[in-house]
């Protein structure tokens, strides 16, 4: 009961009375001005649609060519998979497990995750893994990393023009793609109202 | 890393590169680098430190300046993997055999290392600590 009238700001414990804010508006905590919550308009919907599309975008973006180098009449292609092969035929194994796990696994662990919770809370099914899943998903958060990789392609791309001809491949579209998909998905999730759903449904 | 170009290899460091970037005349150019690659990771770095030893000694500076210290390190950290990301991509793009061929260098798995390690280090901080001993 208490928790429906109070919340501690994660960032500087702080017990907050609760407000309504209305969509658009967003609670901030007094003290330490953490963003406390904003609530987003069919928040759940836009998730699933963007997790959905991301999952499509995914395949292609990673096995796809990202761009292709010509120089002197050859040609030589890179996709996100091949770098980490590469690194790998090196010996750089800690590296391209790095660069696998942020540019690859993660996101696509957290596409996955996303589509199962999205789906559950829409087919009003609570499993027990749920909070948990939900949880794990946050937890993950940080260690995908598709836009600082977007980032790295383009100066990667600028650091070879004067040496070769660099040519955008199919997958560098998709990857842009799936980049769009989790920014949108990133501002359309709405924590609070994802947990409020998690929570309910499972007492009553 | 080593770029190879017609069989003569140079290895380049961060340092190496910035100092040859400079002595080209890009100057700006080689400051953003130098910014980018050297100064915000060590900055991080004594930025936790600072954090963590204003919490053991009960400094009472300004806990707003802190917290916001505190989501900077948090935001910027990830970000240092474009230098990892840049390595791969060149890795993997440029083998030309015996033309041109780039192959990384041990720097590159220190590097990698800081970059998770301050990652860490930064989600493992409770910022609540920050509040716990002012009395606002």
């Amino acid at each position: 009961m208490l928790n429906r009238l109070i919340t501690a700001c994660h960032e500087c414990d702080l017990l907050v009375k609760r407000q309504s804010v209305a969509y658009g508006e967003k609670g901030c905590c007094p003290r330490c001005g953490n963003r406390l919550y904003e609530p987003k308009r069919d928040s759940v919907n836009k998730c699933m649609a963007m997790a959905i599309s991301g999952l499509i975008l995914i395949i292609p973006a990673n096995l796809l060519p990202l761009m292709t180098m010509e120089v002197l009449g050859r040609s030589e292609q890179d996709t996100l998979i091949s770098g980490v092969i590469a690194l790998y035929k090196e010996d750089y194994w800690f590296v391209a497990l790095l660069v696998l796990l942020a540019g690859s696994l993660v996101p696509l662990l957290k596409l996955l995750l996303m589509l199962f919770v999205t789906a559950c809370l829409k087919m009003n099914r609570r499993p027990q893994t749920l909070p948990w899943l939900f949880r794990f998903y946050h937890e993950v958060d940080t260690w995908g990393m598709i836009e600082v990789y977007m980032l790295a392609i383009l100066v990667s791309a600028v650091k070879l023009l004067d040496l070769a001809n660099i040519v955008p491949g199919v997958g560098l579209y998709c990857f842009a793609g799936l980049l769009l998909t989790t920014v949108l998905l990133s501002i359309n999730l709405d924590e609070e109202r994802f947990w409020e759903m998690i929570e309910t449904d499972a007492n009553s | 890393m080593t770029f190879s170009k017609f069989g003569n290899g140079h290895a380049d460091t961060i340092m190496s590169g910035i100092i040859t970037l400079a002595k080209e005349g890009m100057l700006p150019l080689s400051v953003l680098v130098f910014i980018a690659s050297i100064l915000v990771p060590l900055l991080k770095i004594i930025g936790l430190l600072f954090l963590l030893l204003s919490i053991q000694g009960r400094w009472n500076v300004g806990p707003h300046h802190r917290t916001i210290l505190y989501r900077i390190i948090e935001f910027v950290g990830r970000w240092s993997m474009l230098d990892i990301f840049v390595i791969t991509i060149l890795v993997a793009l440029v083998d030309l055999g015996a033309i041109a061929q780039i192959i990384p260098g041990a720097g590159a798995t220190a590097f990698g290392a800081v970059v998770i390690l301050t990652m860490l280090a930064a989600r493992k901080f409770d910022s609540r600590l920050i509040w716990d001993n002012t009395n606002d």
